[in-house]
């Protein structure tokens, strides 16, 4: 592995730029859209300064402060992770512009905030290089995103941010257990050092188990999505496009990584398991969504479908099958933030989110039903997008292991996306027996959600580039060759 | 030789980028709006026409970006394609003159002329299509530029026929996508090569490469409207005449001929399709689609549903033609692609003149339109004895190829097929025909508009004199250089290496 | 100069596509009579042999001339010319341009298969001027003439259907009549390829028993038009015989005497059943079928006998059309000339009404033995039509509908409901999760 020197330790600007831009913005309440936006352009840099070093230098470490492995904090950046800081960037790019027009000033001094600082835990934790680093970034993610879905007040928010910080809370615990027992059989946090010192014992299995089962019920897996739905649905368009888009996404990324990196190989049933579990999830999900009556609990479901979609890579394990999943993490953090956005919108526009009574939406919203539109292609995984690339990926993978199961499942999951995706378009065309008062939407807000979806699209059209990033010191690349049977 | 790179790129942009600008218009500048239209359908044909140029003077047109790793985006200009191509685009132009004269102010025109835009976008990107990949990525991009045109009136009757629309295909783009995914597995490559690239390397499993063929044809089935997947077609008739023109003869029934085409030509190789015995069952499939389209249409009164059912089942002649193996069937198939669009679109121009002109819709209200309205019938009584099969017009010489083939392949039982279809055209066209011609004319017709000087407006009446001058010289003149016979006769030398 | 054998179609075509636009109708419909012009011109000033290449047009195909063929496209030309001068102001009043457009368009098909050389070029001529022919029998729009009309089409159709398949069967691309007569030395294809031609071109001819459109169409079409049919029978039917049998050049002993026993059934029917007839218009219709039948018996003659083919083509070129020529000015005396046809009319009526009744009877005696089988074609049909199109669509719709309700049934969403809000309680949840936990923890060991 040639870990690099490199003079600027772009890492930990990305860290603390959204720290500093969230202090700021507490203190200064008045001027916090402005800050916050300073801020997150200003995130741009440090993001691409750190993908470029990765891209041309391979894997790098830092030692913050000085110290090294064992004591200290270590960040630790390869493909994977810059590739998951840029979609963080790109997603809350969108995000915080959006943002700036949607919240009225009482809201906004308390959006600033705690986004940004979101923001930063999320930097920190997809560069964390130790487990326990790891739990702190992930309660404190918790914490912040329960805050954000609070915001919208009212009492469906308030239960289903409730709820959220109850499962959060519970997940972290498991998790924090797994730690305790690791540390107590090993004695080192770092994942590197403890990759190497596993070895199958009870202990490992049982924190295995315990960790596993605390980061699905934090991705929400079917069948313990139930706090998703209400807590994305209720919580203001922007929260549910961080929600769905990035929170989910981190508790997905560090189950890869204890996966991939820390324990040993597992035998294929707990595989099969997390598989048929995902299955489970996109038939639910999809069946949930094609059944609701309020877009946003459509969408909200649509997560629960998409994110079954992630955990089909487990039984299957070929190297195509990662790139494939964490192809659907982007395709899905930049659709479904596009997708949460543009209801966001509808919302703002009508004053209702009933999908039968969209009433002409797409002549009297034509950006924003654009946008709806790209994003739920990139969902249903149709060309030219992310999505279909990523089931692209996924499908050469299950044919060429021979499990044919997963490409129904793939396909079934795409034509009940297409039926839920087309279901709103169809009545957007439709004139509704009851009209509503309508409000002018800012023009920013129309504009970012569909940027979002370009984006989305943009990805099915230069997969090369994110493949090949996501391949630098990546912890599937050293499993090709230990390919199932 | 940078230019020979880009043409096609720039062929398919020449009506995306067109479209892209035509959504933000608004509504009231007509004038902005008809220039674009125009000018991307007129630079696209001419492009077309610089390509002709060049491949008749030996360039080889290639754009080949990544998209993939090991699967590029490759747009060609090859044989088939130039058959296509330039059907395509021609009738593009003319449908977008008569589309700018049917939608005259009505409303959500900009919406409208951007995703037509898209569709042939999307047409030529298939027709250009070097690998299955980027075929199957136009493909889809169809599907989806056309639903926002089916449901373009927004009633309640649009938005099931669009729901329709969409089931339909995209079971049939699942089916596609299974059975290209599992034949990049089996064979490694996409790459449309002439003779096939299945048969380059046929050690792979026979009954797994049956099922690759029957999901492929089966996705492509949908959108050709093979017989018991045509449910789609009649139902997206609620459609605005220009989309169905458009739906019929050059962009999505086409297309999923022109995939069969590919498929069985470029993908498996005929030979090799006919070694793994299942162009057999293709063949019957398209004959019962022939002679059940036929049956159907017989009972339809309502116009364009009657001619709905009629491209069901001429449609299902290019599938007949390829599936019958020989080179003689196989240009009659080829080149029906070009005739079938030509007189189809001629129909479909006039129906579409008819309801805009008198607010006719079935025929049992056409009596007599032919005084009224007689450049208008003419022209479809042109497409309507060239539907029958009737010599000279461009119908006769497919029917011809097609007949002659299958008795050169030993499949006689074509032939009695071919007849019975042409008995069953006459018998549904012929009183149509009867009616607007001899019958007596009402009083009134159901809602009448006055265009002055002509019958109708110039641009409604335009387009379908055009292309039905178009099926007649494409029949009259079927032995001339560069007419779609001589190039489907050149397609089928190559295909079977004679 | 060749080129000008191309006018002999065109001129009348081009003639009749300018009709469409008013003002060439209002000043050039004096030219109508001379479409028949370069057909005459042709026959009387071009050497025998004079021919064309149009290798660009059908399937390459050519046009030429030859010594007896000369003096057929004169009187045909002669007719056409003559019925064209008959009519005169008929083609002025209402319905007259549309009437002047299917004459030209008939005119420049029968006058261009007179011409053809390959059979592609001589089918595509016929079925033009056999279309156009439909809407002159249509013209007077009556009930009689829609029932002609629709005969005569069912009897076209089924002609060209026929023909077509020769050429279908041909299996050859492009050639001249000598690749069709070739193929029918051929001992394969032969039987097909006679069978074909000879019911094809029968249908036209109005051969006795496929003769059941003509006395409709006789009585239907306009009295001036009646030369027109005879030329059809003759000009296309008994024409087509001539160019497509290989009549001289192969020996066909069964078929020449089918022909033969065909051709004396169909004289003497025509002959017998005409004679039966009260209204003029329909004995000539019944004359022209005993007409074919007396041509289909030399031509009978001819195939059993090759050797006796010199001979027989002056016969036919010249008797056919000196017969229609013959009758049509016969008939257009009678027309212009009404003392004429008072006395025919007179004459005809004159004959005892009880002979009439017994012999007016025979046309139908076909018919019936049809009935039965029709009525029962009918039955069949009709279940067909109610199964395919009536019981299938229905019980289609029903299941679909079926669906619909089950999908969209209250119990359905009930169940959905009640499982996802199961899900969400909290005992149920942390279950799950400790059993998620202990499984996958169990499953690694």
């Amino acid at each position: 592995m040639g870990i690099s020197t490199v003079s600027i330790p772009w890492a930990i600007w990305t860290i603390l730029l959204p720290l500093a831009g969230s202090l700021l913005c507490f203190l200064l309440p008045r001027r916090a859209a402005l800050l916050g936006q300073a801020a997150a352009f200003s995130i741009v840099v440090p993001v691409a300064g750190l993908g470029w070093q990765v891209a041309t230098h391979g894997i790098q470490r830092y030692a913050v402060g000085g110290w090294g492995a064992p004591l200290g904090i270590d960040l630790y950046a390869d493909g994977l992770s810059s590739l998951m800081l840029i979609m963080t960037a790109l997603v809350g790019l969108g995000i915080s512009l959006y943002a700036s027009a949607y919240f009225e000033r009482r809201k906004a001094q308390f959006f600033w905030p705690l986004w940004l600082f979101l923001w930063a835990v999320l930097n920190a934790l997809f560069l964390s290089g130790d487990i326990f680093n790891l739990y702190v970034t992930l309660e404190l993610l918790g914490l912040a995103a329960v805050a954000l879905v609070a915001l919208a007040g009212g009492a469906d928010a308030l239960t289903g941010a409730m709820r959220y910080l109850l499962v959060s809370l519970l997940g972290s615990l498991c998790y924090l257990l797994g730690v305790a027992l690791l540390y107590h059989a090993f004695g080192t946090l770092d994942i590197i050092s403890l990759g190497r010192l596993m070895m199958p014992m009870p202990a490992v299995w049982t924190a295995m188990g315990l960790m596993t089962a605390g980061l699905l019920l934090k991705t929400a897996l079917f069948p313990l999505h139930f706090w998703l739905p209400p807590a994305h649905a209720s919580a203001p368009a922007p929260v549910s496009a961080i929600l769905s888009a990035l929170v989910v996404k981190a508790s997905f990324y560090l189950l890869l990584r204890l996966w991939l990196d820390l324990f040993p190989e597992p035998g294929a049933a707990p595989r099969l398991l997390l598989g048929v579990l995902g299955a489970g999830a996109i038939l639910w999900g999809s069946l949930q969504a094609l059944r609701q009556k309020r877009l946003k609990l459509l969408v909200a479901y649509s997560t629960v479908a998409q994110l079954g979609y992630l955990f089909l890579a487990f039984p299957l394990l070929i190297s195509a099958a990662w790139n494939a999943v964490v192809y659907f993490v982007l395709s899905h953090a930049l659709a479904k933030s596009a997708m949460f956005l543009a209801v966001g919108n509808i919302l703002y526009f009508g004053g209702h989110d009933r999908i039968d009574e969209l009433d002409r939406i797409v002549q009297r919203l034509p950006l924003t039903m654009t946008a709806f539109a790209i994003a739920g292609i990139s969902i249903i995984g149709l060309p030219p997008s992310g999505g279909f690339v990523a089931k692209w990926l996924l499908l050469e993978a299950a044919f060429s292991s021979g499990q044919w199961g997963w490409v129904l499942v793939v396909i079934s999951g795409s034509l009940l996306a297409a039926a839920y995706v087309f279901k709103v378009i169809g009545f957007a065309f439709t004139q509704a027996k009851v009209l509503h008062e309508t409000r002018a939407v800012p023009t920013i807000m129309e504009w970012t959600a569909l940027g979002l979806a370009l984006a989305a699209l943009a990805l099915g059209l230069m997969a090369p580039l994110p493949l090949e990033l996501m391949d630098i010191g990546a912890p599937w690349v050293t499993l090709i060759g230990e390919e199932l049977p | 030789m940078n230019w020979d790179e880009w043409l096609p790129l720039l062929i398919v942009c020449s009506s995306l980028l067109p479209g892209l600008v035509i959504f933000f218009l608004s509504e009231r500048k007509v004038v902005a709006r008809t220039v674009l239209n125009l000018g991307g359908a007129v630079a696209k044909l001419m492009l077309v026409l610089i390509l002709l140029w060049g491949v008749l003077h030996g360039h080889h047109y290639e754009t080949r970006l990544p998209l993939l790793p090991g699967l590029d985006l490759v747009l060609r200009a090859d044989a088939l394609s130039l058959l296509f191509l330039p059907l395509s685009t021609g009738l593009w132009l003319l449908t977008t003159v008569y589309a700018i004269g049917y939608l005259e102010d009505s409303p959500h025109r900009s919406r409208f002329f951007g995703f037509f835009s898209l569709c042939v976008t999307a047409t030529v990107g298939v027709a250009l299509a070097g690998n299955l990949m980027t075929f199957l990525l136009f493909y889809e991009l169809l599907t989806l530029s056309t639903y926002p045109l089916i449901v373009h009136r927004g009633t309640e009757v649009a938005r099931r026929a669009g729901r329709t629309y969409l089931i339909y295909t995209m079971l049939g783009g699942a089916l596609l996508l299974i059975g290209t995914v599992w034949l990049y597995g089996l064979a490694g490559t996409l790459e449309f090569t002439e003779g096939g690239f299945v048969a380059a390397g046929s050690s792979n499993s026979r009954a797994a490469l049956i099922a690759i063929f029957s999901l492929l044809i089966a996705g492509l089935g949908v959108k050709a409207a093979l017989a018991p997947l045509h449910g789609w077609l009649p139902q997206a008739m609620v459609a605005p005449a220009p989309v169905s023109a458009l739906l019929h003869a050059v962009a999505v029934v086409k297309v999923g001929a022109f995939g069969i085409v590919r498929v069985v030509y470029d993908v498996f190789g005929i030979e090799y399709a006919e070694w793994l015995g299942v162009t057999g069952p293709l063949a019957v499939l398209a004959a019962v689609t022939i002679l059940y389209g036929s049956i159907r249409a017989l009972f339809q009164d309502d116009l364009k549903r009657r001619l709905a059912f009629s491209t069901v089942s001429q449609v299902s002649y290019i599938t007949l033609g390829v599936a019958i193996v020989g080179p003689i069937a196989t240009i009659g198939g080829i080149v029906h692609l070009v005739h079938q669009g030509l007189m189809k679109i001629t129909l479909f121009f006039c129906a579409g003149n008819l309801a805009e002109t008198l607010g006719i819709h079935k025929v049992s209200q056409m009596n007599g339109v032919g005084h009224r309205m007689p450049w208008t019938m003419g022209a479809f009584t042109l497409g309507a004895l060239g539907m029958i099969g009737v010599p000279p017009l461009a119908g006769f010489v497919s029917k011809w190829y097609l007949g002659h083939g299958a008795l050169e392949a030993g499949q006689n039982w074509v032939v009695l097929v071919l007849a019975g279809s042409s008995l069953l055209n006459a018998a549904y066209f012929l009183p149509i025909l009867y009616a607007a011609w001899f019958r007596e004319p009402p009083a009134a017709w159901p809602s009448e508009r006055s265009f002055g000087r002509w019958e109708t407006a110039w641009a409604l009446l335009l387009p379908p004199l055009i292309t039905a001058f178009m099926s007649l010289l494409v029949g009259l003149l079927a032995a001339a250089p560069f007419s779609p016979l001589e190039w489907a006769r050149l397609i089928a030398t190559r295909e079977y290496g004679l | 100069m060749s080129l000008l054998l191309l006018t002999v179609p065109l001129l009348p075509w081009l003639l009749a596509l300018g009709l469409v636009s008013d003002s060439v109708y209002r000043k050039a419909n004096w030219l109508i009579p001379c479409a028949a012009l370069p057909a005459l011109a042709v026959s009387a000033l071009f050497p025998s042999g004079t021919s064309m290449d149009l290798p660009w047009l059908l399937l390459g195909s050519s046009l030429g001339i030859e010594t007896p063929v000369q003096l057929f496209l004169a009187l045909m030309g002669a007719v056409w010319l003559g019925v064209a001068l008959v009519v005169g102001s008929g083609f002025h009043d209402k319905t007259g341009r549309r009437l002047a457009i299917f004459y030209l368009l008939a005119m420049g098909g029968s006058l261009g298969l007179i011409l053809a050389r390959d059979p592609w070029l001589f089918f595509f001529f016929a079925s033009v001027s056999g279309y156009a022919l439909y809407g002159l029998i249509l013209h007077q729009g009556s009930d009689e003439a829609r029932k002609a009309g629709r005969r005569y089409l069912v009897v076209l159709i089924l002609g060209d259907l026929l023909l077509f398949e020769v050429l279908v069967t041909l299996a050859a691309e492009g050639g001249d009549f000598s690749t069709l007569h070739q193929a029918m030395t051929n001992p394969d294809s032969r039987d097909l390829l006679v069978g074909l031609v000879l019911v094809g071109f029968a249908v036209k001819a109005g051969l006795f028993p496929l003769h059941l459109w003509a006395p409709l169409a006789y009585r239907a079409v306009p009295v001036a038009l009646l030369p027109l049919l005879l030329a059809y029978q003759f000009g296309q039917g008994v024409l087509g015989w001539i160019y497509w049998l290989p009549l001289g050049e192969v020996a066909l002993p069964t078929w020449g005497f089918s022909m033969q026993v065909v051709g004396v059934a169909s004289l003497l029917f025509g002959l017998l059943v005409g004679m039966g007839q009260v209204r003029a218009r329909s004995i000539l219709a019944y004359i022209s079928v005993a007409l074919a039948g007396l041509v289909i018996f030399a031509m009978g003659r001819v195939l059993e006998q090759p050797d006796s083919w010199p001979m027989m083509p002056e016969m036919l070129y010249f008797v056919v059309p000196t017969t229609v020529c013959g009758m049509t000015i016969l008939w257009l005396m009678a027309c212009k000339i009404s003392p004429l046809r008072c006395w025919l009319n007179s004459r005809l009526n004159g004959w005892s009404a009880r002979r009439d009744n017994i012999l007016r009877k025979l046309p139908d005696i076909p018919l019936a033995f049809l009935r039965p089988g029709i009525r029962w074609l009918n039955f069949i049909t009709n279940r067909i039509h109610t199964t395919v199109m009536v019981r299938l669509p229905t019980q289609r719709d029903l299941f679909l509908t079926w669906i619909g309700r089950k999908w969209l049934a209250v119990d359905w969403e009930r169940t959905l409901n009640s499982l996802e809000s199961q899900l969400g309680q909290w005992s149920v949840a942390i279950s799950f999760l400790v059993l998620l936990g202990g499984a996958i923890a169990v499953l690694a060991l």
